[in-house]
């Protein structure tokens, strides 16, 4: 097991943090809206990071993050307004503490100067009038050992009738704190029962905690003049104070800030307690940090809990025994709810993910000369942690295309009627066992035409080919197709729609694009929960288990070997009017030995369209723990993974991509089968 | 050895002040703001309780003024930055912290002055928290 991480650990994670946090908060400020609590935040953000990084040895980012600090207090006092180039410079502060931080880790060294320049940007922004707020200042020596400071502990009781000699006995605890760091505790004990109470009496006594480099004598001024009838003890703690810079005079002025920050009144009413209590109890418990790791050994744990409770439910079925089928159903019962919440802990909503990309949009829009708005929905969404870390790239990629080809330039926008500023809409939402994201823009559109005789340049398809839209469209996830004249900084250079296809097919995801001429062009991402644990449909053919996961399955119908051989042959069978092409898989995985009389089909949803395996028999749903494949076996394309069943069996887990792919790649006839299938069920 | 609640909002701070505190033989307990904070001083008593004082939620004067007037007695460290801008130290020493930390400080900075400060008296009685009034100057 992984030791508890070290503080310096924890900070590059918990800056990283915070620097996303930036981000986020920078790009929601909109110069002349009332950013008050977001100045504060972003105050606060890089107060910490400014903090914690001084005390683990990040001197330079520390120092660097000063000049913000600096400026935002400034924002925050109100004698300064935020700008939209301060917007850009605090966001350009970001980027330089992530490098500092990657610096630090052994990354690429920072320019100084680049730090310097950012520096000065934020110097200019403050008025002259207020000299940079200690920014030159020699940094402060580190606190060096206290040689001279003792810690007195002061008790004292004054005469009953010290106000009415006319001394303020405020004013002698003022005095003792002007001597250096005090604490004063009144003792309320001697105060009387109302009733007999003495209205000018001084009733109250003090303890006072004093650390100074004064001597004894020095205390004992002050209270020169109020021992007469008084009750004081001054002792001196032996231990020298080593510490810190601990001792702070206290100036008046300082004292008056206290005051106003304390505002309480000593004679708090207890109504005020009980509402404390009630505010206590109903705040949030708080999130605990864990190791990605550990959580990962977690969910291999139960997914082999899970492959072992369905072993000792085979084993339970096939003992016959009564008194065990009760304590198996229970452990059924506690497993899965198990499974469902240590696979709850690794979803995380995507709404991070997403507001990543403000920064993107913000940036590469602007160097692109448009204006573009990012709109997101359904940030709540939670998939597992692995799908969304893996997903980044894609999404990427995708909003990198809305910007890049997707949206106009705003002169172009207005002459066509259209809003100035673009829109962007990534959205996420729950359908069924997969999460949904859509990344949708108002821009041109896909320009078919173009794809179309770029695909004919390409030889990808014959000059005379008739193609429906969507397979123009389609057209784009062909390998070393790009339809980019020039390659841009912002559209990445060789990295296709294939790609991305690839990087989702990975993820056990689909996605498919749809465009209107002009009116926008539409990804839809379809993701799998989580990549852990599978509701699979249980196949077999001959002794052979395989699964195919079931939110892609629609229907199993029968194949029966008559109808097989009245199609001439073509894999193609008519259900309810509409032709699906099969795959037999036992012709694919060359299995020996006769096929049953009677076979099934099992009528999968693959990238739009109807796809039947065939098989022996339908054994039924199956919870799928999947265990990826070895090394040895990463290239067989059509098996994603593997699961080992109750009877200690493997069972492969298909992958219909991969499937299709290798039919279409291998077999003409097939490929030309799905082809006409594909034609007539599209025109 | 001494129980201590540590209140701090930065995640590596707290980590510090854990792993410091723990190998020091202090049992150490974390909350990440004052509320949670106040919170787990409502369920325990701690020796001395060591708080941030720019904080989320509920800073660190607030939250001493707070758990004061609810009758919570440990013994006050603050921290804050060094060359912080707004400077609250002194602040929370009238509050009643007994001493603060100033960022960066060390490890050997951090155990004396605990063990300075778990050698002072606790506050016993119901305290009387200073307000406004410390100002007011002696005219002669």
């Amino acid at each position: 097991m992984k030791p508890t991480s070290s503080p310096t650990e924890t900070y590059l994670i918990e800056a990283e943090e915070l620097l996303s946090q930036v981000e986020e908060i920078a790009l929601d400020i909109q110069p002349g809206v009332d950013s008050t609590e977001a100045v504060n935040r972003l105050f606060r953000v890089f107060h910490t990071i400014k903090g914690s990084g001084s005390m683990f040895g990040f001197t330079a980012v520390a120092d660097f993050t000063h000049h913000v600090e600096t400026v935002l207090d400034q924002v925050r006092g109100g004698s300064l307004a935020i700008t939209a180039e301060m917007i850009e410079q605090v966001l350009a502060a970001r980027d330089h503490i992530a490098a500092l931080l990657a610096a630090s880790q052994g990354g690429e060294a920072v320019a100084p100067q680049d730090g310097e320049r950012i520096a000065a940007a934020f110097r200019a922004l403050v008025p002259a009038a207020v000299p940079a707020v200690r920014v030159e200042a020699p940094r402060e020596a580190p606190p060096q050992p206290g040689t001279a400071l003792h810690t007195y502990s002061i008790f004292f009781r004054p005469n009953l009738n010290l106000m009415m000699a006319g001394t303020d006995p405020m004013s002698l605890l003022d005095e003792i704190g002007a001597l250096g760091s005090c604490t004063i505790v009144a003792d309320i004990g001697a105060v009387p029962a109302l009733e007999k109470i003495q209205a000018d009496g001084c009733y109250l006594a003090w303890r006072i905690s004093l650390t100074t480099d004064e001597g004894l004598s020095a205390i004992k001024d002050v209270f020169l003049f109020v021992e007469d009838g008084a009750e004081l003890r001054i002792e001196v703690d032996p231990v020298p104070v080593t510490g810190s810079g601990a001792l702070e005079a206290v100036p008046a002025a300082v004292c008056s800030t206290a005051g106003q920050g304390a505002g309480k009144p000593a004679e708090a009413e207890p109504a005020a307690a009980d509402k404390l209590v009630a505010r206590m109890n109903s705040s949030k418990s708080a999130p605990v940090r864990v190791a990605a790791e550990r959580l990962d050994l977690l969910v291999n744990l139960v997914g082999e809990l899970v492959m072992t409770h369905s072993r000792i439910a085979q084993v339970a079925a096939r003992a016959n025994v009564a008194s065990l089928s009760t304590p198996v159903e229970d452990l059924e019962r506690i497993v899965q709810t198990l499974r469902d919440a240590v696979l709850g802990i690794r979803m995380m909503p995507i709404g991070a993910t997403f507001n990543r990309f403000k920064r993107l949009v913000h940036d590469l829009s602007a160097e692109l000369g448009k204006e573009i708005d990012l709109q997101i929905d359904g940030g709540e969404t939670e998939l597992d942690k692995t799908v969304l870390d893996q997903l980044g790239d894609s999404l990427v990629h995708l909003v990198r295309n809305c910007i890049d080809h997707a949206i106009e330039p705003p002169e172009e926008r207005v002459r066509m009627g259209k809003p100035r500023r673009g829109v962007i809409r990534l959205a996420a939402s729950h359908a069924g066992a997969q999460v949904v994201v859509t990344i949708q823009d108002d821009g041109r559109g896909l320009p078919l035409d173009m794809i179309r005789a770029k695909a004919i340049e390409k030889k990808l398809i014959a000059p005379d080919a008739v193609l429906s839209e969507k397979e123009i469209v389609n057209l784009i996830f062909l390998p070393g197709f790009s339809t980019a004249k020039t390659v841009t900084s912002v559209s990445g250079r060789g990295v296709g729609m294939d790609v991305v296809r690839r990087q989702i097919e990975a993820l056990r995801g689909t996605i498919k694009v749809t465009s209107g001429q002009g009116g926008g062009t539409s990804v839809t991402l379809g993701l799998p929960l989580t990549l852990a644990i599978i509701e699979g449909q249980l196949l077999e053919i001959g002794v052979d288990q395989f699964i195919v996961p079931m939110s892609a399955v629609a229907e199993n119908v029968e194949l029966e070997a008559a109808q097989r051989f009245r199609n001439n042959g073509r894999n193609v069978i008519a259900v309810r009017g509409e032709q699906v092409p099969y795959i037999r898989l036992r012709d694919l995985f060359e299995i020996r030995g006769g096929a049953p009389e009677i076979e099934k089909i099992v009528i999968v949803n693959h990238e739009g369209r109807r796809v039947g395996l065939v098989v022996d028999r339908v054994l039924g749903s199956h919870q799928t723990v999947i265990q990826s494949l070895g090394r040895y076996y990463r290239q067989i394309e059509v098996a994603s993974g593997a699961t080992i069943m109750g009877d200690g069996r493997v069972a492969l887990i298909l992958d219909l991509a991969g499937l299709v792919r290798s039919v279409e790649r291998t077999g003409p006839d097939l490929n030309g089968v799905l082809e006409a299938a594909d034609r007539s069920a599209t025109c | 050895m001494a129980t201590i609640l540590v209140i701090d909002d930065s995640a590596s701070i707290i980590v510090f002040l854990e792993q410091t505190l723990s190998g020091a033989g202090h049992t150490v307990t974390t909350a990440q703001n004052g509320r949670e904070g106040l919170r787990r001083m409502r369920e325990n008593a701690f020796d001395l309780v060591i708080t941030d004082l720019f904080m989320p939620e509920l800073d660190g004067i607030e939250t001493i003024t707070q758990a004061r007037n609810a009758g919570s007695l440990p013994r006050f460290i603050a921290i804050s930055s060094r060359d912080s801008i707004v400077n609250l130290l002194p602040a929370a020493q009238m509050l009643g912290a007994m001493r603060t930390l100033r960022k960066p400080f060390t490890a050997q900075q951090l155990l004396e002055t605990v063990t300075a400060v778990l050698q002072l008296p606790a506050p016993t009685l119901r305290p009387f928290i200073h307000s406004g009034q410390v100002q007011r100057r002696r005219v002669v």
